[in-house]
């Protein structure tokens, strides 16, 4: 036994010491929920007092504003970029005026150089909003940093500062970096004026990898660049693009097509990739005429059920193929699934 | 014997030493992933809005013999917010009234759904079409078990992702919204899942959780301190490595043509949800393909735990044998030169750390009192072990409130942190060796292969 007993007085050592760390640190979440209680009941107040304050600036410019401490600048820059996110128009000119009557735009630019995430985010949101251009330097050295929430957000501000000076600098970026939300980047690019984006966007599309010029037509497509028409129009006719960027394209002449690119779409029906041939389907039922229906019987027995399914879809929603119309496709099927499948598609009509 | 004595010893210092070390590490990494998570999405609090590139999802609902609580269940999905989604619920064969419940509340009319034999499944009876609520369908199928319903659920939807929940689950109302942050963010993304949360105490009005309280049953409280340790390092330690191996069934959001491509849910294995995750590691790590399993730590789900010993007693048997099943399904994972962190980390972790740990520690509980008494060890070499062991459990058990208390405070009051410190003391004495010991007989239930079952739990309902 007496060997053992340097490990038993290990063990022993370890065990009071697990036991002293599980109440110190008992003590340190007890601590940090009284700190934040506290924390919570002066944002509160500060919050009590300035909500009603800030929205009756809103209305009526005020000359002098209660002094903010610098505890409360953060909370101060929360509730004023919560309004900024809430408002329209004129406001926000007021929130501004509000913002530099306070010396908050000063101290978005310290907060900028912080060292916490959560204080430069919020300093760059102000900063955007604020069309704070001399900040314009570092935001845009922040665009281009590592961290994929404050390049964003750097992205954003720039947006938010100069449109059409950003362009230069988002268009690449949005192109490059795939670690960015691709709804916040929608979301960022809708916000730009369609003229502005639509000629770089539909240009970067074609100067990256198919994975990327997918997702990048994806963002024509949210942002209803229309004017990217014949950029997508010409890629589509130039050489044998990639698949994925074929569907996206034929996805994007579905939406804002015209007749003018029946031709084309109905050149995909029978492409061996079922993606391709579901898009041609979707887009022949969006812009497709009346010699599209034979098209588009044939394709209910396409061997993918999702084919099917579509083309099954796009034609009872052609305007011109009433009901009676859909039960005599129906009846003429020989094959059952073909007639099963638009059988959903009569019941709801 | 000594020598005997000595080994014994040795391999479980060492095997304790291991584990605790694992875990550490564990939430070490967990406490900086999350406050990078809290930090990083501090704007996201000053306006929660749309963009237009939400991907569409497909809700699926396993019921059977839900009557109690399906309707309020389904009519708190339908007023989730999201842009767009649909919700599947799927009748498996219940006894009960819940396919009546259902048609009556929703003026469910059965309609000529074709729908891709994606997956093979049990026969389909109907599928219903609600008149009142454009995206609430129903499957009605013949009973089958769960996998079999979700797998017919994921033939009939119509949407790119699929979101698993329980029919007794409660969402926060932005679930969907939070949960398909990481397919928005990484276009590799296959699978997400969220923290769930205890709901025994808490406040649920109209389907939605109004507020959040502790349980005054003393085993929920235990289960609401362990349902900390499993999500918030549990699986956040792992996320950051993409090795996490388990995605609760209670929520979870999944990408349909990876789902289908690997085969869907397991009808055979009483653990579908976690078979599923360790199959698409396994087949994706296999294959070479760029993937990521994501762990979103917001408390999005809320869901009721048993509150009696039985039913307790049931669902761990039930998990540890579903643990063996997916592990032992999946076991070329292990140490495979392509398999990467979760071939060599995770997996072998789970293995000997977690699946095995019910073996070492009933084996402790029982041996090291009995070399006591039989005067093999000293009384202070069995305070020691009594010590280090319970000290571990607390360590672990707090340092998940620290988690907490450091990201969400989902639980508002000082009293409620004193509260749970006290479960997460008490639960060393008695509960978690009771705990182990359900866990070594799902171990032998599973050795045997003794016949499976799911049992029933009493519940409470909204």
């Amino acid at each position: 036994m007496s060997t053992l007993d340097p490990i038993v007085k290990l063990v022993w050592t370890s065990g009071v010491g697990l036991v002293v760390l599980a109440f110190s640190l008992f003590l340190l979440t007890l601590a940090s929920r009284l700190w934040l209680m506290g924390k919570e009941r002066r944002r509160k107040q500060f919050l009590a007092l300035w909500t009603p304050f800030l929205a009756q600036s809103l209305v009526h410019a005020p000359h002098q504003l209660p002094r903010i401490s610098a505890a409360d600048s953060y909370t101060f820059l929360e509730l004023w970029n919560y309004f900024h996110a809430s408002f329209r128009g004129e406001i926000k000119e007021r929130l501004n005026h509000i913002a530099c009557l306070s010396g908050m735009n000063r101290v978005a630019m310290r907060m900028l150089k912080q060292w916490s995430v959560r204080k430069r985010l919020m300093a760059i949101a102000t900063l955007g909003h604020l069309r704070e251009r001399s900040a314009w330097a570092e935001l845009t050295r922040i665009a281009h940093g590592e961290n994929p929430t404050l390049s964003l957000a750097a992205a954003k501000a720039l947006v938010d500062i100069d449109a059409r000076a950003a362009t230069p600098i988002l268009i690449p970026l949005v192109a490059s970096r795939t670690n960015w939300s691709s709804a916040k980047v929608a979301a960022v690019l809708k916000e730009m004026e369609i003229d502005v984006i639509s000629e770089p966007l539909a240009r970067a599309a074609f100067s990256v990898s198919p994975d990327n010029t997918a997702r990048l037509i994806r963002y024509l497509e949210a942002t209803r660049c229309t004017s990217a028409l014949p950029v997508l129009r010409w890629y589509v006719k130039q050489g044998t693009p990639e698949d994925r960027v074929v569907a996206a394209c034929l996805r994007f002449f579905g939406r804002f097509g015209s007749r003018e690119d029946l031709e084309m779409v109905r050149s995909y029906l029978s492409h061996p990739n079922w993606l391709v041939r579901l898009e041609a389907v979707r887009a022949l039922g969006a812009i497709g005429i009346q010699e599209d229906v034979e098209s588009l019987i044939r394709r209910l027995v396409d061997e993918n059920w999702w084919v099917r399914y579509r083309a099954a879809e796009a034609l009872t929603g052609l305007p011109f193929v009433g009901r009676e119309r859909v039960r005599q496709i129906q009846e003429e099927q020989t094959d059952q699934s073909a007639r099963e499948i638009l059988a959903p598609f009569l019941f709801a009509a | 014997m000594a020598r005997f004595i000595l080994t014994v010893q040795w391999f479980f210092l060492l095997y304790f030493i291991l584990q605790s070390a694992g875990y550490f590490l564990l939430d070490i990494i967990s406490a900086i992933h999350l406050r990078r998570y809290m930090r990083e999405r501090s704007l996201d609090r000053l306006r929660q809005s749309y963009w237009g590139l939400e991907p569409p999802i497909s809700i699926l609902v396993p019921a059977y013999n839900e009557e109690a609580t399906i309707e309020a269940s389904i009519r708190s999905l339908l007023q989730l917010s999201y842009p767009e989604y649909e919700v599947i619920a799927i009748n498996d064969g219940s006894r009960d009234k819940t396919l009546e419940v259902l048609i009556r509340q929703f003026s469910l009319v059965p309609y000529p759904e074709p729908y891709p034999a994606h997956l093979p499944t049990k026969p389909i009876r109907a599928v219903y079409h609600s008149t009142l609520h454009f995206n609430l369908r129903v499957i009605d199928k013949v009973k089958s078990g769960k996998a079999d319903a979700l797998n017919a659920g994921i033939n009939v939807s119509r949407y790119p992702l699929i979101c698993s929940i329980d029919a007794d689950s409660v969402l926060q109302r932005d679930s969907l919204h939070r949960v398909v942050q990481p397919f928005l963010e990484n276009p590799s993304t296959v699978a997400s899942g969220g923290t769930v949360r205890v709901r025994n105490g808490c406040e649920v009005s109209g389907g939605f959780l109004t507020e959040v309280g502790l349980p005054r049953s003393l085993l929920a409280l235990f289960q609401v301190v362990e349902y900390l340790r499993a999500f918030l390092f549990g699986r956040m330690g792992w996320s950051p490595l993409n090795a996490m191996l388990v995605i609760s069934g209670a929520f979870g959001l999944f990408d349909k043509e990876t789902v289908v491509a690997v085969g869907g849910y397991r009808t055979d294995t009483l653990s579908e949800d976690m078979e599923l995750v360790v199959r698409l590691h396994r087949q994706l790590r296999l294959q070479g393909k760029r993937y990521r399993i994501t762990f979103v730590p917001d408390p999005i789900c809320w869901t009721e735990v048993p509150e009696d010993l039985k039913s307790l007693e049931r669902q761990r048997v039930r998990w540890q044998r579903g643990l063996s099943e997916s592990l032992t399904m999946n076991f070329d994972l292990l140490c495979n030169r392509k398999a990467g962190t979760v071939g060599w980390l995770a997996f072998p972790f789970t293995v000997i750390f977690e699946w095995l740990s019910p073996l070492v520690h009933v084996a402790a509980y029982l041996l090291m009192p009995g070399l006591f008494f039989l005067g093999y060890i000293s009384g202070q070499a069995m305070a020691a072990f009594l010590v280090v062991e319970i000290g571990f459990g607390m360590v672990l058990s707090v340092s998940a409130l620290f988690l907490e208390e450091i990201s969400f405070h989902v639980y508002p009051k000082p009293a409620h942190i004193c509260i749970l410190f006290l479960a997460a003391l008490a639960e060393n004495f008695g509960y978690r060796q009771m705990h182990s010991f359900w866990r070594l007989i799902g171990l032998y239930h599973w050795a045997s292969g003794a016949k499976a079952h799911w049992g029933e739990m009493p519940r409470k309902g909204y």
